[in-house]
């Protein structure tokens, strides 16, 4: 058998998305794609996701990269969880970790148990069976131990860090691994007259540049999957209204740094607070039918803790994404394939699973339409489930204090997001998928956090008696206190482990 | 909140073969308050299940879940491992299939993609892929292989013994009449004219199931896709531990194990499935819901997998819940999967073909991949070992494998080589 020529893989920008996919796929594919990346120093990139999802150490293991040097390049602190606060009513908060409640016992989930010790009186708040919560409210961290007992492996971590220095990072390295860079500016796409295919990029200094594949990763422009092929565009804005973030980097205050992201509802979104090494990383998401660019600046200016270290940037967007992620000889990945606020961390996320799908279905020359669908299905289910969960974040309210927050509260629903709140409500279940972000421990944290009360729980969960399941919460709550007793505290951890940058 | 007030607090479960004693054992188990009463039908050949001493590892978590010990069920069943399959075609050439639930990667590339290339270029022989598979699992330790092969006569003892410690209720009732009332049942009369009542109604009667159409519930035909098929066991089979083997002959599949060997050859009921396989206070398991002719123990695993599926979605009795959308939903697709694992062992050439199973085949023959569906029983390890068997190789092999380097290739596939 002849090998079969290396496809020419030519990637439009060189953001986030730009460069993970050049990370990836040289090394991952050496000899099978003969990669180019056209970029313009001229174009600034957006840089958005400076909180990851857990992932992420996935990604940075198969590249072979070193976790301390990427968290040391990237000033990165270590991510347990959200704490999301105001969003289910002013004045509650609770924290999405990485991790579960509790273990489940006889095979009957741990909330059910907790839903009826709830119901019979007294019960602390579910989220002190949460041993990544009680860590990131005492501000440490550890990570996750070798054969751990349940509880060392009932929790993951993530980073916040600096998004603008991991593209330069993954540059450095796709570029070691043979991946070549062109400076300029797309002028013209050309298209194969016979196929409609793709044919070549023209840039401002004359290159010429031909492929077999293309990545768009041009960003909000989607200049090949847009712009070029027309791929229809689905909004979701009904139920995503933000359209707008206004961001705003802080100094880091002196002291402890919180192990997890802060989104804080506000009268017309919510505002992030990202703590990193050299900073704190802020901003108002919003939506601009609700609120101005102005107003909005003015009031993340006035609720972020430390100072500024520039002025609010506004960027803008809306949500929703390509009902064909690959069209044609063009995929996108990164913003040009869709956009979805980063309410859970998901940017990058997206990416990274859409380049890992790539990697997967990686095509021949002349692409087979099989792979291609078998793609953009997968990309499809990825974002239509964070959809879902991202507007329950906004739906399950009783926030009556403006009218961003009414609308959202009395919306319509997707039906698939109905058909999964129908059945929480009722019986304390949740619909049950394998594949996707969110599985069940995230949209229970969700629910009881934002205070949606299931009207029932599992029967079995009756079974044991109340004094024996008293003790199991008992024994729980005090293996996860002294367990997180022990831990360092999450600033000490950073330096004592080597990923501390001493700027 | 409920908790208390929506119980389930009795179970009349129809049918006493082993799905139905399965299931109340197992209801009898989880809901210890909740009243279990199994009725007994006159003993019925239709089906497969109480004749075919065939699951899949499901059967041991399963047992696990009701406390049978599985020292226990390999002497009173006679039960016996099965990790290894031979195909015999008609004119006597053999391929074998190895069991695993997940194909190993290796550098981040599939076992059989790797195995593929090394067929692809190299002149020295390329072992076996299922032997490889062999050497794997004896490095890894037993995932539970095909799962087991036993007496089915035996272990439906077996289970009426645990049945009878365990206090469940036996009515005989030589035949039933159901009584409903809206989409609910409302009883069950007997022929002595007596009434049974309960708050959920399991069917578990096999191919004489009623209850759901009592209900109105329709029933998919799956008869352009799969044949109709009839089966006769025997006892006292074959061959070498662990292994069993299919052979093809003109006018049927004649399946030898070491407790029995089978005959499948054409005839008997069509097969299909229940449109949905809960309505109201009613659900449909095992051959009930759906029936498909197989080559293993996959019958048998799907109706343990129905139960298990009954208690961890246990609707309120009143029918009203959502938690019955769930389970129609989850069984749907298990019940689905069963019907081109069938379809795709046991359909003749040239039979149609469902679209998910077209799609799963065109994706392994393109490229050695498949994209199994969500929540399907059935594992993507279990579904490319048996492809790699019983398909032609994929046309082309995955790049990610042809980025490997050649040394990689090589100690990978020596590695894994039977000794």
């Amino acid at each position: 058998m002849n090998a079969p020529a290396p496809v020419r893989v030519v990637i439009l920008g060189g953001g986030t998305a730009g460069w993970m996919t050049a990370a990836a796929l040289a090394k991952l594919l050496p000899g099978q794609a003969d990669i180019q990346l056209i970029e313009s120093e001229e174009i600034g990139i957006v840089g958005v996701g400076e909180a990851t999802l857990p992932h992420l150490r996935e990604f940075i293991r198969r590249l072979g990269l070193d976790e301390m040097e990427f968290m040391r390049t990237t000033r990165a602190t270590f991510k347990l969880g959200i704490d999301f606060v105001d969003f289910g009513a002013i004045g509650e908060r609770y924290i999405h970790p990485f991790g579960a409640y509790g273990t489940d016992i006889a095979g009957v989930g741990f909330h059910h148990y907790w839903l009826r010790m709830q119901a019979a009186g007294q019960v602390p708040p579910i989220c002190d069976f949460s041993l990544p919560i009680v860590a990131a409210r005492g501000k440490r961290f550890a990570p996750v131990p070798e054969g751990g007992d349940l509880l060392d492996s009932s929790y993951s971590y993530a980073y916040q860090f600096d998004a603008t220095r991991m593209a330069p990072m993954l540059r450095r390295f796709a570029e070691a691994h043979g991946t070549r860079r062109t400076e300029g500016k797309v002028v013209a796409v050309e298209r194969d007259a016979a196929s409609g295919d793709v044919a070549r990029l023209r840039t401002d200094r004359g290159d010429v540049i031909e492929g077999d594949l293309f990545i768009d990763c041009s960003g909000f422009r989607a200049l090949l999957i847009g712009e070029t092929l027309q791929s229809p565009w689905e909004d979701w804005s009904e139920w995503l209204p933000c359209d707008r973030a206004a961001a705003l980097p802080c100094a880091a205050p002196d002291g402890p740094i919180e192990p997890y992201t802060r989104a804080t509802a506000m009268p017309a979104g919510w505002r992030w607070r990202i703590p990193l090494q050299h900073r704190v990383g802020n901003g108002y998401v919003f939506s601009s039918n609700h609120v101005s660019e102005d107003e909005a600046c003015a009031a993340i200016l006035g609720a972020v803790e430390g100072e500024p270290l520039a002025d609010p940037r506004v960027l803008r967007f809306r949500a929703g994404r390509r009902t064909k992620s690959w069209d044609r000889n063009v995929v996108a990945i990164g913003l040009a394939s869709g956009f979805l606020e980063p309410l859970e961390s998901t940017s990058i996320h997206l990416v990274q699973q859409a380049v890992t799908r790539l990697v997967e279905l990686f095509p021949q020359r002349r692409i087979d339409a099989c792979d291609r669908d078998s793609f953009n299905a997968l990309v499809d289910r990825e974002y239509d489930r964070i959809r879902d969960f991202l507007i329950l974040h906004y739906h399950a309210t009783r926030r009556d204090d403006s009218d961003f927050w009414n609308h959202v509260r009395t919306m319509a629903l997707p039906p698939e997001l109905e058909r999964k709140m129908a059945l929480w409500k009722d019986s304390g279940r949740v619909e049950l998928y394998t594949e996707g972000l969110f599985l069940e421990a995230s949209w229970v944290a969700v629910y009881l956090g934002q205070g949606v009360m299931p009207r029932g729980y599992d029967q079995r969960a009756d079974i044991p008696p109340q004094n024996r399941i008293a003790q199991s919460l008992a024994d729980l709550d005090g293996a996860i206190r002294s367990r997180v007793a022990a831990w360092p505290d999450h600033a000490e951890y950073l330096r004592q482990a080597g990923a501390w940058e001493a700027a | 909140m409920t908790g208390a007030h929506a119980q389930t607090r009795s179970v009349l479960v129809i049918g006493d073969g082993i799905v139905g004693l399965a299931a109340a054992i197992a209801l009898r188990r989880a809901l210890p308050g909740a009243a279990v009463t199994l009725v007994q039908l006159p003993a019925d050949r239709g089906g497969w299940i109480d004749r075919l001493g065939a699951a899949t590892p499901v059967i041991h978590k399963f047992h696990r879940q009701i406390g049978l010990d599985p020292r226990l069920f390999a002497r009173r069943a006679k039960a016996e491992p099965v990790h290894l399959r031979r195909y015999v075609a008609a004119d006597g050439t053999a391929v074998r299939e190895a069991a695993t639930t997940a194909i190993p990667f290796v550098e981040g590339v599939a076992l059989h993609q790797i195995w593929l290339r090394h067929r692809a270029e190299t002149t020295d022989a390329t072992p076996d892929f299922a032997a490889m598979l062999l050497a794997l699992r004896d490095a890894r330790g037993d995932e539970g292989g095909f799962g087991a092969r036993f007496d089915a006569a035996a272990y439906a003892a077996l289970l009426g013994d645990m049945a009878a410690t365990l206090n469940i209720v036996r009515r005989d009732a030589a035949g039933i009449r159901v009584e409903t009332g809206g989409k609910a049942i409302q009883g069950i009369v007997t022929p002595a004219g007596e009434t049974l009542t309960a708050d959920l109604y399991i069917d578990a009667a096999g191919p004489r199931s009623r209850l759901l159409s009592a209900l109105g519930v329709g029933w998919l035909d799956w008869s352009p896709s799969l044949p109709a098929l009839t089966l006769a066991v025997a006892p006292g089979g074959a061959g070498a531990i662990g292994e069993e083997v299919l052979t093809t002959a003109s006018d049927a599949l004649h399946w030898q194990t070491r407790p029995w060997s089978a005959t499948i050859a054409a005839g008997g009921d069509a097969p299909g499935r229940l449109v949905q396989s809960w309505q109201g206070n009613a659900v449909a398991i095992g051959e009930a819901a759906v029936r498909a002719p197989v080559a293993d123990g996959s019958l048998l695993g799907n109706a343990l997998e129905d139960i298990l599926r009954v208690i961890a979605l246990l609707p309120r009795p009143d029918g009203q819940g959502r938690d019955t959308r769930e389970y129609v939903r989850r069984t749907a697709i298990a019940q689905d999967a069963l019907g081109n694992w069938s379809s795709l062992c046991l359909a003749p050439d040239g039979a149609a073909r469902s679209d998910s199973l077209i799609a799963m085949l065109t994706a392994f023959d393109a490229r050695g991949r498949i994209a199994a569906a969500e929540l399907d029983p059935i594992a993507p390890g279990q579904w490319l070992a048996r492809l790699m068997a019983l398909r032609p190789p994929p046309r082309r092999i995955d790049p990610t494998a042809l980025a490997l380097s050649e040394d990689i290739v090589r100690t990978t596939i020596a590695r894994a080589a039977p000794q």
